[in-house]
């Protein structure tokens, strides 16, 4: 009996980390199941073990799997490296990377969802994103040990379906930006706005402060149609948190447009609970209404508040929206009603 | 040395005042030709005083006034208006006799009054114990261009039983005055007592005898509601020295008719026996003397200011304000309530503007005591105000407690005079008519003035006037079917019914987003409003409490409800919040709104101020709902 070396499929050939490394950010990390489905796919191939790549596709989509689908892949790796006796990682290598991967990778996503601070997902990512790469030397490694074909040609590094798809995802990248750039929410004539700062519109003859982290001021027209005398967005993204001081003469009537507030987010959001109340300013005879109405719409949590004062000649009024899933809801709502509520006038 | 003695008398001579000297018959005509050619006419446009000269002279216990008064008419309204000369006096114990009275036309021709001329009319009015009379002089052959004069005197004696007697002067009038004087001189039968609190004129008092002066003196701004005795300074001369001796004065008569009271017993007794309890009682006993006990003014000789005794009054079942007042006393007497005499000024509010003491100031006498903790003053010539409300027309007025050794007071106000709560209940059908139900209940103050108000009318006309009522606050349109109750007795509710029926008056389907008037409040706010521009005012205090229960189908889903009112403000407030109550037919609104304005006083400086606020309360009064989306 003569040992007869084992017969493999092809595997797929060497890509570079840095080309990998493109593709996965060009797409915004989707290339990264189509890499775990390949790699197990190799696995199978060279192990002939029960892998099914499919699966794996959604290795990184779920993500608590994930350390048990990468200490999977990682023991194959190593069970591999082994037998061919190629340079690899040792068994505590194993564990730290997919510790780390595993939990950084994780922990982006539960970061996106419960960290206000946008950054720390972003260095998660980042670290992950690292490990990647550094998994898919080794892989490349393993994959240079046997024979290779690609699915399809290679065209500088890529076949034609990546290429089709990076494109695609390119121009939908370009078309992002650009749709961004006309709702100016990437105009860059922003101001950021520290917690605790006084905001005077010597316009409206109003003051009121900003108690929250993530406001910035942006130009008239960036959240309402122009007619504001100054605005301020939040830290939700897009234009779903924003501030509007908004002025009017003394020809218009008070009690008309805080009827009118009230009846328009009613139109607006559908099912709303609103309350108004009225007061008079300290010391003096004049108005000021509150108009607040809340809704639940798509499963997010909207808010409008008016805060209108009646002044010597005409009026000034500071509107906030907000339009933001119930977590966020929760966390901002005191703050953004105090922000309103504290509307006084600018006496100086 | 002899320079400066010299110098002394001349400045002796240039302070002291110089008073214009009393004429009368030629010299009076010939100074009015003289002081009507020193002016301008051009200069004047309303009717300007050219000389008022007042001389007092006090000689063996009899007392003289001797003025003149000689009036420039400068346009056909001020002929009009004024070619008359009104002269007060008492004709109990006065005699006025019009010593020369004419008009002088621009051309020089002197046309005497003659007695045709002259009226003599009452001047007081219902409550008050005074018998003033007012001789009315009308100048004949009055033009413009001309003046007219007058001299008179007054004369009266001091006895024993009325020793006291006063005269009080305003320098400044509601017309210009070039001149004006006052002068005193008394000897040592009765000495008299000085006060000025006139910016106008200059005084020089010596131990017997005061002469004041003043010229132009610029007229006095009118305004919507003024008491002239709180405005304008005065010269007040008196025979009391201070209000001890005016209480000294007064309450001897008191005392004494309270004494004769054989009859006060048994009748409280008889009134214990259907009272349950002693505010009960007190209540049957003031609504005995209010209502059973009619008002007739009695002062005649010797019972100006003493009143009548209680058993003559209780025979009599009449009396005046002393009279009723000494009844009263003597009845709580009876139970053991502390009850006191109090002289009330029902034209003066402010104690520092009284001017020396005197028993003229006052012209009415009421009930006051403390029961439970609590001041009650009860004026019993006022058939309709519960005893535990105060009459408003002596609300703050300045008054004198006869029994303790106090000054000058103010009868206490109340925090509200005008308390109101209007119930509506309304059903507003699917078609957009409405079925009103309203409940008016007008407490105390308030509940007095709509007794007085339909007291008097037959039960028809008292149904025709709440619709008037009705009509001017609510609508003019509809057409309400009213219930009184609480117009014959004397208690601190009145209270009405209405209801009413209005056709759709707008179509559901093309939306609904109603505002219903919260139409009581509005009008009380819109009857508050104070005009007066020049002077000060008081402002009596208002509370209305405004409760709608308004029923309307479910179907319409209301999500718009009224917007909740806290207008806190120094001179009052306005509050609103509502309750919605969802039902399988019909779903209930209830909108609950109070505006509270208490008594206070405004400087004329704050009036507008006050108005603006009532104007912004006024605004809010709407009651806004419907359903949007």
């Amino acid at each position: 009996m003569t040992d007869s070396p084992p017969s493999y499929q092809k595997v797929a050939p060497y890509r570079s980390v840095w080309l990998e490394g493109t593709l996965t950010l060009v797409t915004m990390g989707c290339y990264l199941f189509v890499w775990f489905a390949l790699a197990a796919r190799d696995c199978k191939r060279i192990t002939g073990r029960s892998f099914t790549p499919i699966l794996w596709f959604f290795a990184p989509i779920v993500c608590l799997p994930l350390p048990f689908a990468s200490h999977i892949l990682l023991k194959t790796f190593s069970d591999i490296e082994t037998e061919r006796q190629l340079p690899g990682w040792t068994k505590m290598q194993n564990m730290v990377w997919n510790a780390v991967f595993s939990g950084t990778y994780i922990g982006a996503y539960v970061a996106g969802e419960l960290v206000e601070e946008q950054a720390w997902q972003f260095v998660l990512w980042g670290v992950a994103f690292v490990l990647f790469l550094l998994l898919h030397r080794r892989l490349n490694g393993i994959r240079q040990a046997f024979d290779s074909e690609p699915m399809m040609h290679r065209f500088g590094g890529y076949n034609a379906l990546e290429w089709v798809v990076g494109l695609l995802f390119v121009a939908l990248w370009g078309f992002l930006i650009w749709a961004l750039s006309q709702l100016k929410l990437l105009n860059v004539d922003t101001t950021s706005v520290e917690p605790g700062t006084e905001i005077v519109v010597p316009e409206a003859k109003v003051r009121f402060t900003v108690n929250q982290e993530g406001w910035e001021t942006v130009p008239i027209g960036t959240v309402t149609d122009g007619s504001a005398e100054y605005e301020l967005r939040g830290p939700a993204s897009l234009n779903t948190m924003w501030y509007a001081v908004f002025t009017y003469t003394e020809h218009d009537d008070f009690n008309e447009i805080a009827q009118n507030r009230y009846a328009t987010y009613l139109e607006v959001m559908p099912g709303a609970t609103c309350t108004a109340v009225r007061s008079l300013q300290q010391g003096t005879d004049l108005l000021r209404s509150v108009v607040t109405c809340e809704n639940t719409e798509d499963g997010d949590k909207q808010l409008y508040i008016s805060h209108l004062m009646q002044q010597e000649k005409g009026m000034a009024e500071l509107v906030g929206y907000m339009w933001v899933e119930p977590r966020k809801y929760a966390q901002y709502r005191p703050q953004f009603i105090q922000d309103i509520e504290g509307l006084t006038a600018d006496e100086k | 040395m002899k320079s400066k003695l010299l110098l002394f008398l001349l400045s002796v001579m240039v302070m002291q005042p110089a008073a214009a000297e009393f004429l009368q018959g030629d010299a009076l005509i010939a100074r009015a030709k003289q002081l009507a050619s020193d002016i301008e006419p051009a200069a004047h446009s309303a009717l300007t005083g050219l000389e008022r000269t007042y001389r007092v002279e006090l000689k063996n216990n009899k007392v003289t006034v001797y003025g003149h008064k000689i009036w420039f008419y400068p346009t056909t309204a001020s002929v009009q208006n004024n070619a008359y000369e009104s002269i007060y006096f008492n004709q109990l114990n006065e005699t006025l006799t019009v010593l020369t009275a004419a008009s002088i036309s621009p051309s020089g021709n002197v046309n005497y009054v003659n007695e045709s001329h002259q009226k003599v009319i009452a001047e007081d009015t219902y409550n008050t114990f005074t018998e003033t009379e007012k001789m009315i002089v009308s100048f004949p052959a009055v033009e413009v261009g001309g003046v007219t004069l007058v001299a008179y005197k007054i004369e009266e004696t001091l006895t024993p039983e009325r020793s006291y007697w006063s005269v009080r002067s305003y320098p400044q009038q509601t017309a210009d005055m070039q001149h004006y004087s006052f002068e005193a001189q008394w000897d040592d039968s009765a000495a008299l007592y000085f006060e000025n609190t006139s910016e106008f004129v200059a005084c020089e008092q010596q131990s017997q005898s005061v002469v004041c002066s003043g010229e132009n003196l610029v007229a006095a701004e009118s305004d919507s509601v003024v008491n002239w005795g709180d405005q304008l300074g005065q010269i007040t001369l008196s025979t009391e020295p201070d209000w001890q001796a005016v209480k000294a004065e007064v309450r001897p008569g008191f005392v004494k008719a309270i004494e004769h009271n054989e009859g006060v017993q048994p009748l409280v007794e008889k009134l214990a026996a259907s009272a349950d309890g002693k505010t009960a009682l007190i209540q049957a006993i003031f609504e005995f003397v209010a209502r059973d006990i009619r008002y007739v003014s009695r002062s005649e000789a010797g019972y100006d200011i003493v009143p009548h005794n209680v058993d003559e009054t209780l025979v009599n079942r009449f009396g005046d304000c002393k009279d009723k007042s000494s009844l009263l006393i003597a009845m709580l007497h009876a139970i053991n309530i502390d009850a006191e005499p109090v002289l009330v000024a029902t034209k003066r509010e402010r104690p520092s503007m009284a001017g020396a003491a005197s028993v003229g100031l006052f012209d009415h006498v009421v009930v006051c005591f403390t029961y439970e903790g609590q001041q009650y003053c009860l004026d019993p010539t006022d058939p309709y105000t519960q005893w535990q409300s105060t009459s408003d027309w002596i609300q703050g007025r300045v008054a004198l407690n006869l029994s303790n050794d106090e000054s000058l007071s103010t009868i206490p106000r109340p925090q509200y005079r005008w308390q109101l709560q209007a119930q509506s209940d309304i059903t507003i059908t699917q078609e957009g008519g409405q079925k009103e139900l309203v409940t008016l209940t007008f407490l105390n103050e308030y509940a007095s003035l709509m007794r007085q108000n339909m007291a008097g009318l037959s039960q028809p006309k008292r149904l025709e006037y709440m619709v008037d009522v009705y009509h001017d606050v609510a609508n003019e349109e509809a057409e309400p079917v009213f219930e009184i109750s609480g117009v014959d007795t004397m208690s601190s509710r009145l209270t009405t019914h209405s209801e009413t029926i209005y056709d759709s008056y707008f179509d559901p389907q093309q939306g609904v987003s109603l505002a219903e008037n919260d139409s009581w409040l509005r009008g009380e706010l819109s009857s508050s409003w104070l005009n007066n521009e020049v002077y000060g005012q008081y402002y009596p205090g208002f509370r209305v409490e405004s409760e709608y229960k308004i029923q309307l189908p479910h179907n319409w889903k209301l999500n718009r409800f009224p917007a909740e009112l806290s207008l806190e403000h120094k001179y009052g407030a306005l509050t609103r919040s509502y309750r919605f109550e969802q039902g399988e037919e019909l779903d209930i609104l209830h909108v609950n709104t109070t505006l509270s304005l208490p008594s206070r006083y405004l400087a004329v400086e704050e009036i507008a101020a006050f108005n603006d606020l009532l104007n912004v309360f006024y605004k809010q009064a709407p009651i806004t709902f419907g359903h949007d989306g």
